[in-house]
């Protein structure tokens, strides 16, 4: 799954490890999601999407999509 | 943008507590067991009065272990909790091979079970373990 944490993080100027503890997760886990090597859970995703004021739908797309 | 207020070390700090208890509780049933096996082979202590009750401590400090590690998984994010639950897999699966070889060659009079064989699950879980380090580490 493609996502767009990437660039809406460094549009807040946050670090990974800025984003962690937002979402209180580890900073591995954040830059785990922005490679595309682990997907986020539902609660998780919500919790990025709320975040940054967005849909889940306009951070994470499906690659088959 | 959402102004959040959180700690900024709220996951941190509950992983790095609970890892520790986990790691605390482990070490010292390790050291409960090495020293009531050492003073019941080494020490003129009644063996059956001393293995019972070496037995009921090492009991309750193994399931406060379980106990903490449960905690520790519970306390780590999704990703972290994926990747220690599959380690531990791996080495309870490793255990069963292990274990199982060394009764079928016992029971073939092949080799017969001592302390190194102990030593060697030790090791075995070691390294199932250190699998979950290698997989968090390509993350950093």
């Amino acid at each position: 799954m493609k996502n767009r944490l990437k660039v809406l993080r460094a549009e807040q100027r946050w670090t990974q490890a800025d984003l962690a503890a937002k979402l209180e997760v580890s900073r591995q886990t954040i830059n785990a999601i922005e490679k595309g090597k682990f997907d986020p859970s539902l609660p998780l995703a919500f919790k990025i999407a709320k975040l940054f004021n967005s849909s889940i739908e306009d951070i994470f797309q499906d690659e088959e999509a | 943008m959402k102004n959040t207020t959180v700690n900024p070390n709220a996951y941190a700090a509950r992983e790095k507590k609970t890892s520790w208890y986990a790691a605390l509780s482990v070490l010292v049933w390790a050291i409960t067991v090495t020293l009531s096996s050492a003073a019941l082979t080494h020490l003129s202590v009644p063996k059956l009065l001393f293995g019972i009750f070496a037995l009921l401590i090492s009991v309750v400090i193994g399931l406060a272990a379980i106990v903490a590690y449960i905690r520790w998984l519970k306390a780590l994010d999704e990703m972290m909790r994926k990747i220690w639950v599959e380690s531990m897999a791996l080495t309870l699966g490793a255990l069963w091979i292990a274990f199982g070889a060394l009764i079928i060659l016992e029971a073939a009079d092949i080799n017969y079970i001592g302390t190194m064989d102990i030593g060697l699950l030790t090791i075995l879980a070691g390294l199932g373990m250190a699998t979950g380090a290698i997989r968090i580490a390509k993350y950093r």
